[in-house]
């Protein structure tokens, strides 16, 4: 660990990596307190994995069509927007089984990344950086589109949090209150989708759902009230997040799945927290 | 507050499911400031009658004004409160949190003003429980929180609370503050509860609403077990529970008649099967 912090000031990725590491952990606090109290985190699930057919199709329209106009987290981006919509549309009053609809989106996107990666001329390398993450390579470009998704999640919560509480709390309690449900609704599962694609970038594809909710499950272990729970998580996963980087840069440990190892420990001390507090207060 | 005209007309309206008719030429006009109790048997109408008054559903035919709006426009003046409240016990929220949300489609965007505390704060004092405030919603028993939602609904400045067996699931003790809290409020709302318990409709309410395919309203004092009969289709024993009675548990005291309180016997009622 000493050795992280000897580099730290030597190797500039090393702190593009810790910053990266602060900037997903403000993005993943905020949206999956929210994700976790509304116990929609398959819904997190199939954005993530659906990504890999943005990622895929970027690059196939690069390496076969020469197009350079959408690059791989562009890709991205714009499929886990489009999921979200179609999902926020399909599941809305339950018009559709949602766990039948983010099943299809989950596998469906999935196997479209696979055919898009297939199709792909030459060996796709990069491309498995997203299943598995790749927080040492994020770049200053990277950092300011973070630090830009966590002003906009920052603003969007300032104004909205009243209504995203009432909606989390009872749907049709909200509406007949004159909130604009189906609008919130879907600016909730834009948010979503946009948090995931950030923490992708650190975590992978496979382990950001990890990200997004442990340290705001522990939090919510832990505080009452929502507001707290997500200040909560936000520091949680910046802790978990450095303290991750730290222990695996030594030993040349993938840094992503260390920081989700790191998040599950300080779940499961959580939980043994709350146990044991509801058995003293009875 | 506006009290002129009546809170609710219903006029000739019908209602159906597919083909499957529920409300049949349904016509009933309720005063402001009255608490009606809507009695009737199971599938006769009774919640798809409030889902009409919040404009959730759409009648057929007739019409419907809800304080003198089409229930569209009046909605942001009704307080509805669900028979039970959908809720994951570890959802983290405080009862002043709770009571706030009755504000939030009034209230601009961003953080709930001094004046919106300041309502929430007085609604939980009119339901008795200013003391709980900043306590977690998850603490409290089921009659709290169902009084909780009725701060909700009265901080949301509603004129009209539409109630959906308000004490079915709380135990006697808190039924009966329920009760008492009901009559309270009618100084300054209307109230309409569904209730199965024909025992504490006499009690309490001022108006019955017979449901069961049509409707009809009845003033407490006319009340007699054929007007019960007529709405459940089925033979009723009526026991009429005065104000100063004192039966803890009014369900019991429908299956064992006289149950300690001495109220009076009614009468016992044939009705149709």
């Amino acid at each position: 660990m000493l050795t992280f912090f000897k580099d730290l000031v030597s190797y500039p990725f090393l702190v593009n990596a810790v910053l990266a590491s602060v900037l997903a952990s403000v993005a993943a606090g905020l949206v999956g307190s929210l994700v976790v109290v509304r116990r929609s985190t398959y819904l997190a699930g199939a954005v993530s994995h659906s990504i890999l057919a943005g990622l895929g199709l970027a690059r196939l329209l690069q390496r076969r069509f020469g197009f350079d106009g959408l690059p791989p987290m562009g890709g991205a981006v714009l499929v886990a927007i489009g999921v979200a919509l179609l999902l926020a549309r399909l599941t809305s009053r339950g018009k559709h089984r949602s766990d039948t609809v983010l099943s299809a989106v989950w596998t469906g996107g999935m196997a479209l990344g696979v055919s898009f990666v297939a199709a792909t001329p030459g060996y796709q390398d990069d491309l498995m950086s997203y299943l598995f993450g790749s927080i040492l390579l994020i770049t200053g470009g990277d950092l300011a589109w973070m630090a830009g998704m966590d002003v906009l999640i920052l603003g969007v919560m300032a104004l909205c949090y009243n209504r995203f509480l009432a909606i989390a709390f009872n749907e049709e309690l909200a509406r007949l209150r004159g909130v604009n449900t189906a609008l919130y609704e879907t600016v909730y599962h834009v948010l979503t989708a946009l948090t995931v694609v950030l923490l992708v970038r650190v975590a992978g594809i496979v382990l950001a759902i990890a990200l997004l909710t442990l340290p705001a499950a522990a939090a919510g272990l832990l505080t009452r009230r929502l507001d707290r729970m997500m200040a909560l998580a936000v520091a949680l996963g910046i802790g978990v997040s450095l303290l991750g980087l730290a222990v695996s840069y030594a030993p040349g440990w993938p840094p992503g799945a260390t920081i989700v190892e790191g998040a599950v420990l300080v779940y499961l001390a959580a939980a043994c927290f709350a146990r044991q507090r509801a058995s003293a207060s009875v | 507050m506006s009290v002129s005209g009546p809170a609710i007309e219903v006029r000739d309206v019908c209602f159906s499911y597919g083909t499957q008719e529920v409300l049949h030429n349904v016509s009933f006009e309720i005063a402001r400031r009255t608490l009606v109790a809507v009695v009737g048997p199971n599938g006769g109408g009774k919640t798809t009658l409030l889902k009409l008054l919040l404009g959730a559903l759409t009648p057929r035919y007739g019409a419907i004004l809800v304080l003198g709006k089409t229930p569209e426009e009046a909605r942001d003046r009704v307080g509805y409160v669900p028979q039970t409240i959908p809720f994951d016990p570890r959802f983290p929220v405080s009862v002043r949190e709770v009571v706030l949300m009755g504000r939030v489609g009034k209230s601009r965007f961003g953080a709930y003003g001094g004046a919106d505390r300041e309502v929430a704060r007085q609604a939980l004092e009119r339901v008795r429980l200013a003391a709980f405030e900043r306590r977690a919603f998850s603490e409290l028993s089921g009659g709290e929180r169902q009084r909780v939602m009725i701060a909700q609904a009265l901080a949301g400045g509603s004129e009209l609370l539409l109630l959906d067996e308000p004490v079915a699931n709380i135990d006697p003790e808190h039924a009966s503050l329920m009760y008492e809290l009901f009559q309270e409020l009618i100084s300054e709302v209307t109230v309409m509860m569904v209730s199965h318990n024909l025992g504490v409709v006499t009690g309490h309410a001022t108006h019955v609403l017979c449901v069961n395919r049509t409707a009809g309203l009845h003033a407490i004092g006319e009340v007699a077990s054929a007007t019960f009969t007529e709405a459940f289709g089925g033979s009723l024993t009526s026991i009429r529970h005065d104000a100063h009675c004192h039966v803890l548990d009014p369900s019991v005291a429908m299956h064992v008649p006289h149950h300690g309180c001495g109220c009076e016997m009614v009468e016992t009622h044939e009705g149709p099967r």
